[in-house]
């Protein structure tokens, strides 16, 4: 049984005012296929799906908009950002500018879809695992 | 304006029998205004999770970084999370979208940037499970 180990670390010493912070959270979890290696994909305006609903298990999923277009260019453009939803593109779990990320474990059954919101179209990185 | 880092490193050294994984993703994130800690206990019982069981309301914030973290001990006490729909009590019947279970030495957790556009609303499996809620305001 393979296993993953996620940690993030979230820190600042500009939040507040000479007070620093530094917070951490990890778990490992024991994974099953399917899963990946980190992957790019374009991200059309219609949606492209990742992960289909039916009969997907628990999916940790790392979601990253590196702002990069179909072109090849970099942007930092806000605007320039990708929805990230459920399979049915009904049900949207988060938008990501440019440099933004999500991890979230996705319930069973739900699935992911990721679309670019304009019609500068953009990559999506991503990986995921399976919860075993 | 505020900086906020966010490093995800996820790693594994079984995935494949040729190859290890270590992952790390270093991001700077700007923010501003209001940050917010708190522990909500999420009762597995409540019938108006809209009424009891709302985390974040979305008229409080604008776009956030959002954490959430399960910290049970007891890998049943899974906290669904979803969004609000309309007037209806039992939201997460149809609209769970992250599943946090607990765990040994504290559970699961998520990262996510939140648009502020919809209140997030929880629910347990069972017990009462504690969740630890963080939020950065971002200044968009």
């Amino acid at each position: 049984m393979a296993d993953i180990t996620a940690t993030l670390t979230l820190s600042s010493s500009t939040a507040f005012a000479h007070q620093p912070i530094n917070i951490s959270t990890t778990f490992t979890k024991d994974i099953a296929a399917p899963y990946t290696d980190l992957s790019r994909k374009l991200a059309p305006a219609t949606g492209t799906i990742l992960t289909a609903a039916a009969g997907s298990p628990i999916t940790y999923f790392f979601v990253k908009n590196p702002g990069v277009k179909e072109n090849g260019q970099d942007t930092i453009n806000i605007a320039h950002a990708i929805k990230v939803s459920d399979a049915s593109g009904s049900a949207t779990i988060a938008t990501l500018a440019p440099g933004e990320f999500l991890f979230v474990p996705m319930a069973a059954g739900e699935g992911v879809e990721v679309e670019s919101t304009t019609s500068t179209l953009m990559y999506a990185e991503y990986i995921y695992f399976s919860k075993a | 304006m505020a900086e906020l880092n966010a490093t995800l490193t996820l790693s594994s050294s079984n995935l494949t029998s040729s190859e290890s994984l270590n992952l790390t993703l270093v991001d700077a994130l700007e923010v501003m205004g209001p940050v917010e800690t708190k522990r909500m206990a999420i009762a597995s019982g409540a019938t108006n999770l809209a009424a009891t069981n709302t985390l974040l309301a979305a008229a409080s914030y604008k776009k956030s970084y959002v954490l959430l973290y399960n910290t049970s001990e007891t890998v049943g006490e899974i906290i669904t999370i979803g969004t609000k729909d309309g007037v209806a009590a039992n939201i997460l019947a149809t609209a769970t979208q992250i599943s946090l279970a607990g765990g040994a030495g504290g559970g699961e957790w998520c990262f996510f940037p939140w648009e502020s556009d919809i209140d997030l609303i929880a629910d347990a499996v069972t017990g009462n499970p504690i969740l630890e809620i963080r939020v950065f305001q971002n200044p968009v």
